[in-house]
């Protein structure tokens, strides 16, 4: 009688054991999957975005390179990236532009070729407005 | 009882950890989603018609030049029917080009439409290069800001020197601005000449050797009888954008046709009128046209002034 009522215990115990760490192993494997895959989306959402804006004010600068009265590109950008907000930032400097879209710890640098000079911003994710003031493009919040 | 209480131990945890899963499992659909969604994103194009903004531009700027050239060559006898025609042609054109994006969100339109009255003096019979009254020393055009199809045929050359002031000297066209003075000499010293003072200079040098009796001279291409002419260079010296006096010396030494087209519309008052069949005589003429265009979508807003001149090469 008594070692059946011990017999019943292990059992029990040896289930819940080899239950956790079933479970446990699952949810950290599925848990590493989700925080990999959540940057590489991210960095590919970033690369697209840093795409566009450059595609955007390389069309300004085309344009601008008409000695125009009146430039203004607005483009269209998602409110957030699979890792959550995110930045855009145009960095001018002699050598090269480039804007660098920048979510967390992930950063995408898209360099460009311009014509017309640009000035350097940094604005929050979402739509841009890209203007020509003054003889420079200009990158704001839209 | 340790059975029912270890099943049902077994079964939360069970339930815990499915439920777990279950929400990894969506999450990662909604990261593929994001990452389907943003392939999806990148091949496709901005949506900003940069292109088609800059093909509006530019073909209207072809249709008002053409525009302005056909109306020009059509003689009108006065200036206002001239500009009510460029204006009705060129708005015409944009109305035109516009029914393009009918349908579309796109606005492409002629904004604003400024038109310079010119000026063309032609003699086309040969007689001397004096004015209808027969003055041999006479302003042709005052405050031109640009001339173009400037060209001279002699046909009777009788200035013998150089020198413009001596009985015998020759025919000389001046073209001056705030600047300086550029002239060209047209006499025949045992052959035709031409001879050219470029504003900086102090004297003229003798250019154009093949130069002869009856051939055409294009002061603005510098080319004679269509040869291009070292030193032939219209205005050189003088400031590019004008106002420029032109002005004949001794028009009574030499023979021929000659036309010219300014951007003024202060010309000598001792010419004949339009139509009329002697001359030398003035016609109006739009030297030049300004359009605002502009071309909006939700995208993009592209607002420019661009300047026709028919016949120049800039623009």
């Amino acid at each position: 009688m008594n070692d059946r009522a011990v017999s019943t215990a292990v059992t029990w115990a040896l289930t819940m054991l080899i239950t956790t760490l079933l479970l446990t192993g699952l949810l950290a494997a599925t848990g590493g999957q989700i925080e990999s895959r959540t940057e590489s989306v991210t960095r590919a959402e970033l690369e697209v975005i840093g795409q566009r804006v450059v595609t955007d004010l390389s069309t300004a600068d085309r344009l601008a390179a008409t000695d125009p009265q009146s430039v203004s590109v607005r483009t269209r950008l998602p409110p957030d990236v699979a890792a959550g907000n995110y930045r855009i930032a145009v960095e001018a400097t002699d050598a090269e532009t480039a804007v660098v879209v920048r979510s967390g710890d992930t950063a995408v640098r898209v360099p460009m070729a311009n014509r017309t000079a640009v000035a350097n911003a940094s604005v929050p994710g979402g739509n841009v407005r890209i203007t020509l003031d003054g003889g420079a493009l200009e990158v704001s919040a839209a | 009882m340790a059975d029912l209480s270890g099943d049902r131990g077994r079964g939360q945890m069970l339930l815990v950890g499915g439920l777990a899963v279950a929400v990894s499992i969506v999450v990662l659909v909604l990261l593929l989603n994001a990452a389907i969604y943003t392939q999806n994103v990148a091949t496709r194009g901005s949506g900003v018609e940069g292109d088609d903004a800059l093909e509006h531009r530019t073909v209207m700027v072809e249709a008002a030049g053409d525009l302005l050239d056909a109306e020009n060559e059509r003689d009108y006898a006065a200036r206002g029917p001239l500009a009510a025609n460029v204006t009705r042609a060129v708005t015409n054109a944009s109305s035109g080009l516009r029914s393009q994006w009918v349908g579309s969100v796109t606005a492409a339109s002629l904004d604003g439409l400024t038109l310079h009255n010119g000026t063309r003096i032609v003699q086309d019979g040969s007689r001397n290069l004096t004015d209808a009254a027969g003055t041999a020393t006479w302003t042709v055009a005052t405050n031109a800001t640009g001339i173009r199809e400037f060209t001279i045929t002699p046909d009777r050359i009788d200035g013998t020197t150089v020198d413009p002031v001596s009985a015998n000297g020759s025919t000389r066209i001046n073209v001056t601005g705030s600047n300086g003075t550029w002239r060209l000499h047209v006499y025949d010293d045992g052959g035709p000449t031409l001879a050219v003072k470029n504003a900086s200079e102090a004297s003229p040098t003798t250019v154009c050797p093949a130069f002869d009796t009856g051939a055409r001279v294009d002061l603005i291409e510098g080319t004679v009888n269509g040869t291009a002419c070292a030193g032939l260079d219209f205005a050189k010296g003088l400031s590019p954008e004008g106002p420029w006096d032109v002005s004949i010396v001794r028009g009574n030494h030499t023979a021929g046709t000659y036309a010219l087209t300014a951007n003024t519309t202060a010309i000598s008052p001792n010419l004949d009128g339009p139509g009329s069949g002697s001359s030398p005589r003035w016609e109006p003429r739009v030297y030049s046209a300004a359009l605002d265009l502009s071309y909006r979508t939700p995208e993009l807003r592209y607002e420019s002034r661009v300047r026709v001149i028919p016949g120049e090469d800039d623009e």
